[in-house]
C-alpha cells in the first residue's frame, strides 16, 4: 500500500507541497532515487498535472520502480490532506 | 563449466544481526573476498521486518512487538512487512555481483530466474508450486515464500521466506490494521491466500527443506555449493553495520 506524508504551503495558490515522504511496499532501484524523487515534488504546485510532469521526469531516469505506477503516486499526493 | 558457491547454515540469530549480515556478505562478495553464497537462517527471536520505503509507525504496533518480545527491523530491500516465526519460517539469502553471468538487468526478469530455484525446491518436496510476478511463489494460488530483492555496491542481494507454518492470528497482532473492524477479515484473508510447507506435507523436516532448495538452486544455477563458513571480515563488518545502521533509531525510523 502506497502512502504518503505531505506538508502544503497554503499561502499560495495552488497551494505548494513544502515537504513529502513517500511510504509503502513498492520497490525502487536504486533504493535511495526515492530521496531524488521527493526532492523534485518539494516545490511542486499541488495540482495534478504538475505532479505528473515531474514524477514521470523521475521515471524516465536509469530506475526501476515496481509496485508504484506514475498515475497511483499523482493519485495518492493528490488524495492527501496536507497532514504532518 | 560448474560455478562454486558457498553455502551458509548457520541457524537462527537476532534481526539485527540476520540483515548485517546479509549485507556484510553482499560487501564482501562485490568487493570479491567471499565467495558467491548462499544462505539459510532462522530468526530468534521472531522479528518483524518492514520493507526499506515503508514506516514503522505505520505497518507496525510495537508495543505489542514490545510484550511479545518481537524485534522490529527496517530492511535492506522494498517490499511488505513481514513477521517471521522463529518456528514457522526458514529464510534464504543469496549475494553475488550484479555482473554475474546470466542475470537479467531488470530486476522483475531476475526474479523469475532466481525464484525458480525455490520451485524446482518446492516440486522436489511433492509442493506443486509455481512462480507468480513480482516476486511470489504459490501453492494452488497460495503464498508459500516472498522474496524481495536489493542491487547495490555492484551486487545483487536477494532473501526471501520459505513459510513453514503462519498464524495469522499472532502476525496480525503485531502488525498494524487500518481499523479493528476489519482484523477478523485479514486473518480470515491471510487463512485462504496463504499455506505453509506444515500445510502442504502435513510435516516440517527442515533439513530436507533446506536440501530442496540448494539443490533447485544447483540445478537451475548449474552450481555446486560447497558448506562453507563466515569470514572474519564479514563477522567484523556485519558487527559494525548492526550496530551503526540496523540497530540504530536513525534506521529504524527512516520513513
Amino acid at each position: 500500500m502506497l502512502r504518503v506524508r505531505l506538508a502544503l504551503d497554503e499561502s499560495q495558490d495552488p497551494p505548494v507541497i513544502h515537504s513529502i515522504t513517500l511510504t509503502g511496499d513498492f520497490f525502487m532501484h536504486p533504493e535511495e532515487a526515492i530521496e531524488d524523487l521527493e526532492q523534485r515534488l518539494v516545490g511542486a504546485p499541488w495540482e495534478a498535472e504538475a505532479i505528473r510532469a515531474r514524477v514521470e521526469a523521475f521515471y524516465e531516469n536509469d530506475v526501476q520502480v515496481i509496485g508504484a505506477e506514475v498515475a497511483d503516486l499523482v493519485h495518492i499526493i493528490m488524495s492527501a490532506q496536507g497532514q504532518e | 563449466m560448474t560455478t562454486r558457491w558457498r553455502l551458509l547454515q548457520h541457524g537462527a540469530r537476532s534481526a539485527y544481526e540476520n540483515m548485517a549480515l546479509d549485507e556484510a556478505i553482499l560487501r564482501c562478495v562485490t568487493e570479491g573476498t567471499s565467495p558467491y553464497t548462499l544462505r539459510f537462517y532462522r530468526w530468534q527471536p521472531s522479528a518483524v521486518s518492514i520493507g526499506y520505503f515503508q514506516g514503522v509507525e505505520q505497518e507496525v504496533d510495537r508495543q505489542a512487538c514490545a510484550t511479545q518480545g518481537v524485534d522490529v527491523i527496517r530492511r535492506l530491500t522494498g517490499g511488505g512487512a513481514v513477521y517471521h516465526d522463529y518456528d514457522g519460517e526458514i529464510t534464504y539469502s543469496l549475494s553475488i555481483p550484479e555482473s554475474y553471468p546470466g542475470i537479467p538487468r531488470k530486476v522483475l526478469d531476475s526474479y523469475a530466474l532466481l525464484c525458480s530455484a525455490l520451485v524446482v525446491g518446492f516440486e522436489s518436496l511433492g509442493v506443486p508450486a509455481e512462480f507468480k510476478p513480482i516476486n511470489d511463489i504459490l501453492v494452488r494460488g497460495k503464498k508459500i515464500s516472498g522474496n524481495a530483492q536489493t542491487r547495490r555496491f555492484g551486487g545483487i542481494l536477494q532473501h526471501g521466506t520459505l513459510l513453514c507454518e503462519v498464524d495469522p492470528h499472532r502476525m496480525f497482532t503485531l502488525l498494524k490494521v487500518p481499523n479493528e473492524k476489519i482484523r477478523d477479515k485479514l486473518i480470515a484473508g491471510v487463512e485462504e491466500r496463504v499455506t505453509s510447507i506444515g500445510r502442504e506435507l502435513g510435516e516440517v523436516d527442515r533439513e530436507r527443506v533446506t536440501r530442496a532448495m540448494v539443490d533447485g538452486f544447483a540445478e537451475v544455477l548449474d552450481i555446486e555449493l560447497e558448506p562453507g563458513e563466515l569470514t572474519d571480515e564479514e563477522l567484523a563488518l556485519a558487527e559494525e553495520l548492526r550496530k551503526e545502521r540496523y540497530e540504530s533509531d536513525a534506521w529504524i525510523f527512516k520513513r
